[in-house]
């Protein structure tokens, strides 16, 4: 389960980092920017691209546009694994059946695939700001 | 709708079981509400699917009903969490 949140919490902080500083010569400063990422700004972000409630200085990055169906099936992804992750690691009255494990194991799969197709959008870089910056975009 | 706990968990599993023409058949549901790890109101369904090894797609039609059917009983008022279990995995969630 905690493979799981962490394939695609790394995925999604390693994209942001790279478009936020490029270049090989950038890399100690990309692990460095990538201890600022937090998971419940992370989630905030997340369910808020889930549900269409974009802080007004993100929605310019919307574009004008519906979000992008791939998107919000990695932000539901990113959402649900973060749960799951939690109940695994924390909740000892709560035990994940082979079928749960593989389910959530083919949702992050899925992420993946979604993720390709909407790399490098306006919308998806959009994205990859407020899981950094969510907070500091309200209001 | 009553919106107290218990009350949410067992009008939903009533609501849960009118769906028809699923994607893949459902045997049982089990409904449970609360606050999320980060203290966001939510409510998570478990279903008992009746067969292993449910293709993904179907899961995913699966899901996306059910999200939708609880966010318009809840007017999304609460994060939804989907899970699901396979036929041979039914005694272990009771």
């Amino acid at each position: 389960m905690s493979a799981s949140y962490d394939t695609i919490f790394h995925l999604l902080v390693d994209e942001a980092t790279r478009l936020m500083l490029k270049g090989h010569d950038r890399a100690p400063l990309r692990d460095n920017l990538a201890r600022a990422f937090h998971h419940a700004t992370m989630k905030q972000t997340a369910v808020a691209f889930t549900k269409g409630t974009l802080p007004p200085k993100l929605v310019i990055g919307a574009n004008n546009q519906v979000l992008q169906r791939p998107l919000i099936a990695v932000a539901e992804t990113f959402v649900q694994l973060q749960e799951a992750r939690h109940a695994a690691d924390y909740d000892r009255s709560l035990r994940f059946t082979r079928q749960e494990v593989l389910d959530l194991i083919d949702l992050t799969e899925q992420a993946f695939q979604d993720w390709k197709q909407i790399h490098n959008s306006l919308q998806a870089d959009t994205f990859l700001i407020g899981l950094l910056t969510y907070r500091h975009m309200q209001g | 709708m009553n919106t107290t706990p218990s009350n949410l968990e067992g009008r939903l599993e009533d609501e849960l079981r009118k769906l028809q023409d699923l994607p893949t058949p459902v045997s049982s549901w089990h409904v449970k509400t609360g606050a999320d790890s980060t203290n966001d109101p939510a409510v998570w369904v478990w279903a008992m699917l009746k067969d292993d090894d449910v293709e993904f797609a179907k899961r995913s039609r699966l899901r996306s009903i059910i999200r939708d059917l609880v966010e318009k009983k809840t007017n999304s008022s609460r994060l939804v969490y989907i899970r699901f279990r396979g036929a041979s995995e039914v005694e272990i969630s009771a």
